[in-house]
């Protein structure tokens, strides 16, 4: 993840606009909470970009800060790296601050789409899991077309990404400065990856996306990476596939989310008509929540059910659940002196 | 918008996105937030009189 500025040089410059909100950042941006993951964020910039001409300018103008990267969303005008911070409120905070430097919206802005981006590589599975679990548990449901997954790198000679809603690093800069919970509980100061991601392309995204995808990928890597949440992020993976199950939806798992080294021809597309699937499931599931709201008590079960809550429903239930269970966990150990 | 369509039904719209309906709505803020007012300490020489003060014959 390559971004040619240092991250206190754009701390200092947001704080121009926003001195407080930056000032906060600056001090805390690699400040860990609960011991997830640390974030990294990629805007890229479907119009003209001219809203960021003088936050690039302020960081040493476009040859320096955005040439360095080939990596963008295929219609995009620019792709800005931010520099990764230590917890989801942060990455948000950040956001934020650029809002009110560049004076106009980031978040839930059609015109620029956001790159979460999440330390460690995750499995094929677990990367399709990571991508079912952002779509099921965004605040908006959205519909895609294969141009809304094309990157510059799709079908690049060393590191192909194919047309995927989940994406590899290309071995890039890796920040490991970022503290991680081993599986005994203790904070080491650095992640145990000395290369590697996976990102999630958002689009148009929210608060609640950051914190979500920030939710899953921790509880997916640390299940993999034998990390502190490890029990937890297993117990995850049962329960969502079995949501997946109940909703005859597991296949979608089998699929290639991410495009791996040994991808065969057809694999997009086989990714894209299972990613419609679940859009269209999730789509059908939204209208029927609407209906059996719209009838009176005691009526809804005339309402043909696949499930009696829904997936969607079921699935914010999940990561509520999950949620909550990772920050009582923190807070014991905490109170129990055992962890930073 | 998008245009789906089968031979022999209907062309529906279906909106590129949708709210999820199990979200809890929050305000959405269109506009980002105002740039923070920077503070400026208030002159220390100046004396602040108030009528509950001169009532007490006090100033502060």
């Amino acid at each position: 993840m390559s971004y040619a500025y240092r991250s206190q040089d754009l701390f200092s410059l947001l704080q121009t606009k926003a001195p407080v909100a930056g000032a906060a950042l600056a001090a805390n941006f690699r400040r860990n909470e609960y011991g997830l993951l640390s974030v990294g964020l990629k805007i890229h910039c479907l119009d003209n970009g001219e809203k960021f001409k003088g936050l690039i300018e302020g960081l040493g103008g476009a040859s320096r800060i955005l040439e360095v990267n080939y990596f963008k969303d295929a219609r995009a005008s620019l792709c800005l790296v931010l520099p990764p911070v230590g917890s989801a409120t942060s990455a948000i905070h950040l956001i934020e601050c650029i809002e009110q430097y560049i004076g106009s919206p980031v978040l839930a802005n059609k015109q620029i789409q956001l790159q979460l981006c999440s330390p460690g590589r995750l499995s094929a599975r677990a990367s399709a899991l990571l991508g079912v679990a952002f779509y099921l548990g965004s605040d908006t449901l959205r519909r895609y077309t294969q141009a809304d997954l094309r990157t510059t790198f799709e079908s690049s000679f060393n590191h192909p990404r194919g047309i995927r809603l989940v994406l590899y690093d290309a071995e890039g800069d890796f920040d490991r400065n970022f503290t991680w919970w081993n599986y005994c509980g203790a904070a080491e100061p650095e992640l145990p990856f000395v290369n590697g991601r996976t990102d999630l392309l958002i689009g148009s995204g929210s608060r609640l996306d950051i914190e979500n995808i920030n939710l899953v990928a921790t509880l997916l890597i640390h299940s993999e990476y034998d990390g502190y949440w490890s029990g937890l992020g297993q117990e995850f993976r049962a329960e969502m596939e079995l949501i997946l199950k109940h909703h005859i939806l597991v296949g979608l798992l089998d699929v290639p989310w991410v495009r791996q080294s040994w991808a065969q021809f057809g694999d997009d597309d086989r990714f894209f008509a299972a990613l419609q699937e679940l859009v269209a499931y999730a789509y059908g599931e939204s209208t029927r929540v609407k209906q059996r709201r719209l009838l009176p008590f005691g009526m809804w079960r005339n309402v043909q059910a696949r499930s009696p809550n829904g997936i969607l429903e079921e699935v914010q239930r999940l990561l509520f659940k999950y949620r909550k269970a990772i920050e009582r966990q923190s807070r014991l150990l905490t109170h129990a002196g055992e962890s930073p | 918008m998008m245009r789906a369509h089968q031979p022999g039904s209907q062309p529906i719209d279906v909106p590129e996105t949708i709210p999820n309906p199990v979200v809890p709505r929050t305000v959405p803020s269109p506009e980002p937030r105002p740039t923070e007012p920077i503070k400026v300490p208030a002159p220390q020489h100046l004396l602040c009189f108030s009528f509950s003060c001169l009532a007490r014959d006090e100033v502060r």
